[in-house]
């Protein structure tokens, strides 16, 4: 813990709170936004996880380093609303068909696919992707986690972080390559969400 | 030499610097050569740019909500509170040189590291009172070399209140250092001598 939060916190626990928390703020609200969709809604999810802060900061507190637990708490508040809203059902919508490890993970040729793709397309394709593969495709390229932090925020192995990550990576190629639908479970997610995203 | 499913395996690796030299150098190597996987690359890096592009700033709003959530809500401000009458006693004293410091290894020879401790007991609850504390020359505050004042804004609770800085003091240093306390035009100044250690 830095020298001048443990100044602060021997004063006030709220001005160690604040002095903690505001590092990470701006960085946890992109994060939100991204995985929300839309300000609105990531501001509400933001307040969410002050909220439980505040809670558990005593907990909080005592972290050397404070982002990562703060981002898993964010995901998992960010779950609990897609799960609220049924656009998360069973596992079967989270992710899509296992891909034949053996061959490459794109046989669709040898062109860069989305250098002439316009950014809201490609906004549009992420948001269509199954939510763990894309909250991990936000987190490592939207954001920079690393493997391990992404792996500790979404509480899975490194392996199966890089496996959603390609997999993802994949999805979006696909969904630009001629001919290529929009995968199944990603319409079931649409058609939940009332086709909002 | 590497192949195509190794390669864009390692695509994430090769860009973050995780691979050796030798296997990065076999991994430029094939893409180079492969047309597939560095379209692969091509399509990594366009998504990376897009997903880690700028997003809405958060609104001054939501950081006023983290101080009043840190100020804790519940407390307030009496319409007679003062510093002079709320703060019943104050103290500023040094603390004992621990027999066996904390790792000072990286103090330069002829520094010493030392705490001073602030101790406000106060009648009511104060919000928005000014702190300073001034630092006479060969004094500084630990991790902040070459500074020789701290000021800052925080609350006092009702009952005690308690701080505590570590200081490096240089061999010979003399002079006083001095704590102040302001609030709505009131002040309160405490002093300790050097030659008290």
């Amino acid at each position: 813990m830095s020298t001048l939060i443990r100044i602060w916190r021997n004063l006030a626990p709220g001005a160690a709170f604040e002095v903690c928390l505001r590092p990470h703020l701006e960085r946890l609200w992109r994060l939100a936004v991204r995985l929300q969709g839309n300000p609105d809604d990531a501001e509400d999810l933001l307040q969410e996880l002050l909220e439980r802060a505040w809670n558990n900061r005593r907990q909080l507190l005592a972290l050397d380093a404070p982002g990562p637990w703060l981002a898993k708490v964010l995901y998992r508040l960010h779950v609990d609303r897609w799960r609220r809203r049924g656009v998360l059902g069973d596992a079967a919508t989270l992710e899509s068909a296992e891909l034949d490890p053996g061959q490459p993970l794109a046989s669709d040729g040898e062109r860069a696919l989305l250098s002439a793709v316009a950014t809201d397309e490609l906004l549009a394709a992420v948001q269509r992707l199954p939510e763990q593969q894309r909250a991990v495709l936000l987190l490592y390229d939207g954001e920079g986690y690393t493997l391990e932090e992404i792996a500790g925020i979404v509480e899975v192995p490194v392996g199966t972080v890089k496996s959603r990550l390609h997999r993802a990576r994949a999805a979006v190629r696909a969904a630009f390559a001629e001919g290529t639908e929009a995968a199944p479970v990603a319409c079931t997610e649409l058609e939940a969400a009332g086709g909002g995203r | 030499m590497m192949d195509c499913h190794s390669v864009q395996d390692a695509l994430d690796d090769l860009r973050d610097g995780r691979l050796n030299a030798r296997s990065a150098a076999q991994a430029r190597g094939h893409l180079r050569e492969c047309p597939a996987c560095a379209a692969q690359a091509a399509d990594a890096e366009r998504l990376r740019a897009v997903l880690g592009g700028p997003v809405v700033p958060l609104r001054p709003a939501v950081l006023e909500g983290l101080r009043r959530r840190a100020g804790d809500g519940r407390r307030r401000l009496t319409a007679a509170a003062s510093l002079v009458l709320a703060v019943a006693a104050g103290a500023l004293w040094w603390g004992q040189q621990a027999a066996a410091p904390t790792p000072t290894d990286w103090l330069a020879d002829g520094w010493e590291s030392r705490t001073v401790h602030l101790a406000l007991d106060s009648e009511r609850a104060l919000e928005g009172v000014q702190f300073s504390l001034e630092l006479p020359t060969g004094v500084e505050v630990q991790g902040h070399p070459g500074r020789s004042s701290l000021h800052w804004q925080d609350d006092l609770t009702v009952g005690a209140n308690r701080l505590s800085v570590p200081l490096v003091l240089q061999a010979g240093a003399g002079g006083e250092v001095v704590a102040r306390v302001e609030h709505e035009g009131r002040s309160r100044e405490l002093r300790v001598s050097l030659e008290n250690l």
